[in-house]
């Protein structure tokens, strides 16, 4: 079960105390009404699926509760660092 | 029956005998034995049959790396447990053991006739013959096949015990509790650091249990250990898997060795988070392959050492050695001086070093150079071998009753591979040893690669003059795995050694190749003509050994497998004879039915009354989410479909939740307490959904919103009270709410007590 460090509590904690939300820095459309078709599914649907490094969201659910972003290596499914939501993409 | 039991040594306690027996025959042994070592010195050589070709076999090792002598334990009902090892039982008064894969009996086994008939049975036999007709596999092949090839049965009963669970934490974790282990162990005890010692046998010490000359110093260490309070020692503890960042798995057996199970738990799961751990599982010694190795009495020379020195048991009254390695020779002088004796050790290489010639010599034990076992002559135990020189002349006869291999020896890195450790092929010795760590953690000892077991020739398949495809050098003795197979699967065009593995099936047996990975590698890396690096090592996976359900599942099964949420309500609609339904984790009251009614009559009467009179519904499990802050309306109005920030103080609103992609993921009536305040509804199994959805909209999309969420399902009871008779049900019962349709209407919201 790996460690993950929470950037709000600033603690390691186990893998069953957070949840996965998806990967990370995809910006929510300001206007989805002014969007094409393909921008729109580009936005709900497609997503990076890269050997090594994957930006991801995460969520400290039976913790603090908070969402942060995490930079996890899949090769390894090792973290390299977490950050908190809202700071810029590491 | 002859005894087997040496007149002295050993460890165990020859003043507390006790009885068992083994397909219903009664038998004698005593306290400190495994099943095995008991049976065997009541002269039992033959344990169980093979898994393809219904072979007769006896024992190969001494530990958890025993492929053969697999064997069934009952205890009564429920508690039965197949495909144990038996140099892993511990014998107890009154141990029920039975051996398995045999019909009608272990030496009478109507199933050995898939041995004559071997050659329809070679490498990927089933992929190449039951593929036509189509429908007959599952109707015909393969209930014949799992029938006839196999392992013990599945227990049939609920298991009656109970199991426990835990979490450690340590600053050091050592896995093995043999001299390195020790060593670490003791090294560490003079700091501060907290530390657990795990061993899978019942008493610590490893492989110096089966040398005498260590013991006085493993009382002593063991002594020291016990006097730190810093360590903790865990035995009959098999460290099953190596996780991520340091986080072991590892199950105690806690009453499977004691004669009555009683009344605590079976086992207990472990889950350790280490900060740094120490491997030191030492090595396991490698068969040799030759035609007939897999004779009842041919098995490891190690495990005949700690069976005498050990057990005190004599594997034979006279064993020939078959070594490529010194420590072949070591263990031979080693036997001789206990008791055991030695018809001849036989070495492939022709040379060895001066000092053990000298000691056979001394010993008076025949030795013979640059020679191999060629064959085995006897079925149920070893009648004789044949031996014959290198280059295939000079074939003799030799009269023995056991013949005990020394193929040298292989590091057990099992847990160091679940880690994501590196290996590095070491040519010296022929194995694979640990490179670069993955996570915090060192090997030591054997394990590592490091040992004093003398030098030795690494040999794919011992030289033979017969025609090598007409005889039975087995590899994987657990899968019935030849060296035949093997050359096979490279002459059909198998090249990785992944593939090999599967297509012949070696080392994917229980016992994961302990014993036969390595052999399997050289015998391919011979056929290929190319380096064993280059060909790889196939990839070790949890467990270890084998582990019970029962552990892992620990007391998540019947009623705690999850939590039943019941409402406030509950043991009122109990009372009253409702019938349940789960809603998600929830039980609600589904109906009432009163005598003779089915589920139809009641929902209809119930029905009847609401429409008529009155009814009352435990909508309790519904989920509550309160919304609190200067921007609630305007968080709310966000998620929502429909408009919010014009709801009035007291009312209430049906809202449709979608998702991003416009489906609809929830649905609830919510209520407006305050300007500031709202209550919402959301459905029964969607509560949890839908709150980390509007926290995650909340933190990450509209974080400059002044909003609290909380989880207020299990605060509130509701009734939903419908009927025309409802106000006047609900009158007398509450204050300081006025219930006429004029204060009260529909859809509004009133704070009463």
């Amino acid at each position: 079960m790996i460690l993950i460090h929470c950037p709000y509590c600033d603690e390691d904690r186990p893998e069953i105390e957070f949840a996965y939300g998806g990967e990370a820095h995809i910006a929510r459309p300001l206007d989805p009404s002014a969007m094409s078709d393909a921008e729109w599914e580009r936005y709900l649907f497609i997503r990076n699926n890269p050997r090594g490094r994957h930006h991801e969201r995460w969520r400290h659910s039976h913790g603090c509760g908070r969402f942060f972003n995490a930079v996890r290596d899949t090769v390894t499914d090792k973290f390299e660092t977490t950050y908190k939501a809202g700071e810029p993409r590491k | 029956m002859t005894s087997y039991r040496l007149p002295q040594g050993g460890r165990i306690n020859r003043a507390a005998p006790l009885t068992f027996t083994f397909d219903g025959k009664s038998y004698q042994g005593f306290e400190g034995d495994t099943l095995a070592s008991a049976l065997l010195a009541n002269g039992v050589q033959l344990f169980g049959r093979s898994f393809k070709y219904h072979r007769p076999r006896g024992l190969v090792g001494a530990g958890s790396e025993e492929p053969n002598a697999l064997i069934s334990v009952t205890r009564g009902p429920g508690r039965f447990t197949p495909n144990l090892r038996a140099t892993s039982i511990e014998a107890y008064h009154g141990l029920k053991a039975t051996s398995q894969n045999r019909w009608p009996s272990l030496r009478f086994d109507f199933g050995a006739i898939n041995d004559r008939l071997g050659m329809f049975f070679p490498a990927g036999f089933y992929n190449k013959t039951f593929m036509w007709p189509r429908s007959f596999w599952e109707k015909l092949y393969e209930p014949a096949i799992r029938q006839m090839a196999g392992l013990g049965n599945p227990p049939t009963e609920d298991d009656p015990d109970h199991y426990s669970a835990t979490y450690a934490h340590c600053d050091l974790l050592i896995i093995g509790a043999g001299p390195a282990g020790i060593d670490a162990a003791l090294e560490a005890a003079g700091t501060k650091k907290r530390v657990i010692l795990i061993d899978e046998q019942p008493e610590a010490g490893g492989g110096a249990l089966a040398d005498p000359c260590l013991w006085a110093w493993l009382e002593r260490s063991l002594q020291a250990l016990a006097d730190a309070p810093n360590v903790t020692l865990l035995t009959r503890t098999t460290a099953f898997g190596y996780f991520h960042d340091n986080f072991i798995g590892a199950v105690e057996r806690l009453t499977d060795h004691q004669s009555e199970p009683g009344h605590g738990p079976r086992e207990k799961l472990w889950r350790i988070r280490a900060g740094d751990v120490i491997l030191a599982q030492g090595a396991i010694e490698r068969p040799l392959v030759f035609d007939g190795n897999d004779t009842p009495g041919v098995m490891l020379a190690s495990a005949a050492k700690t069976f005498a020195v050990r057990y005190g048991v004599a594997v034979g009254q006279s064993a020939a050695v078959m070594t490529s390695h010194d420590s072949g020779w070591r263990d031979a002088f080693l036997l001789k001086q206990s008791g055991v004796g030695i018809a001849a050790i036989i070495d492939v290489r022709s040379e060895v070093a001066r000092p053990l010639h000298d000691q056979a010599a001394a010993l008076g034990i025949p030795v013979r150079l640059g020679q191999s076992v060629i064959g085995v002559t006897g079925r149920h135990a070893v009648q004789s071998i044949e031996i014959a020189a290198n280059d295939g002349t000079g074939r003799t006869t030799l009269p023995c009753d056991a013949v005990l291999m020394a193929g040298g020896w292989t590091p057990t890195v099992h847990l160091w591979s679940h880690s994501k450790g590196s290996l590095d092929w070491r040519e010296d010795i022929g194995a694979f040893v640990p490179a670069r760590p993955a996570e915090k953690v060192r090997c030591v000892g054997a394990c590592a690669g490091n040992w004093d077991f003398g030098s030795g020739l690494t040999i794919d398949a011992l030289p033979t003059p017969k025609d090598p495809r007409r005889i039975k050098a087995f590899v994987d003795f657990q899968n019935d795995v030849t060296a035949k197979d093997i050359r096979l699967a490279i002459q059909e065009g198998f090249r990785s050694i992944e593939h090999i593995k599967r297509y012949t099936t070696n080392g994917m047996a229980t016992d994961q190749g302990k014993t036969s990975n390595l052999n399997g590698l050289q015998i391919a890396s011979t056929a290929l003509a190319r380096p064993v690096p280059e060909i790889g090592l196939t990839t070790f996976r949890p467990p270890y050994t084998p582990q019970s359900f029962g552990a892992l599942a620990g007391h998540a099964k019947g009623a705690l497998f999850q939590p039943t949420r019941k409402t406030n309500i509950d043991s009122w609609a109990e009372d009253n004879g409702a019938v349940f339904e789960l809603v998600a984790q929830w039980r609600r009251a589904r109906y009432f039915p009163q005598p003779g009614e089915d589920m139809h009559a009641a929902v209809n009467r119930e029905c009847r009354a609401v429409r008529q009179s009155v009814g009352i519904f435990d909508a309790s499990t519904l989920g509550k989410i309160e919304v609190v802050g200067p921007d609630a309306a305007e968080f709310i109005n966000r998620m929502y479909t429909n408009p919010w920030k014009s709801l009035e103080p007291g009312r209430c609103r049906y809202g449709l939740l979608l998702k991003e992609d416009g489906f609809i993921t929830d649905d609830g009536v919510s209520a407006r307490l305050a300007e500031d305040r709202f209550h919402l509804t959301t459905t029964t199994g969607g509560a949890a959904r839908v709150l980390n959805m509007m926290e995650d909209y909340l933190q990450t999309e509209w974080p400059d919103l002044n909003v609290w969420l909380t989880s207020t399902t299990e605060q509130y009871a509701v009734i939903a009270l419908q009927g025309p008779m409802a106000r006047k049900l609900l009158e007398p019962l509450v204050e300081r709410i006025d219930l006429s349709p004029e204060a009260f209407p529909h859809m509004a919201v009133r704070e009463g007590v």
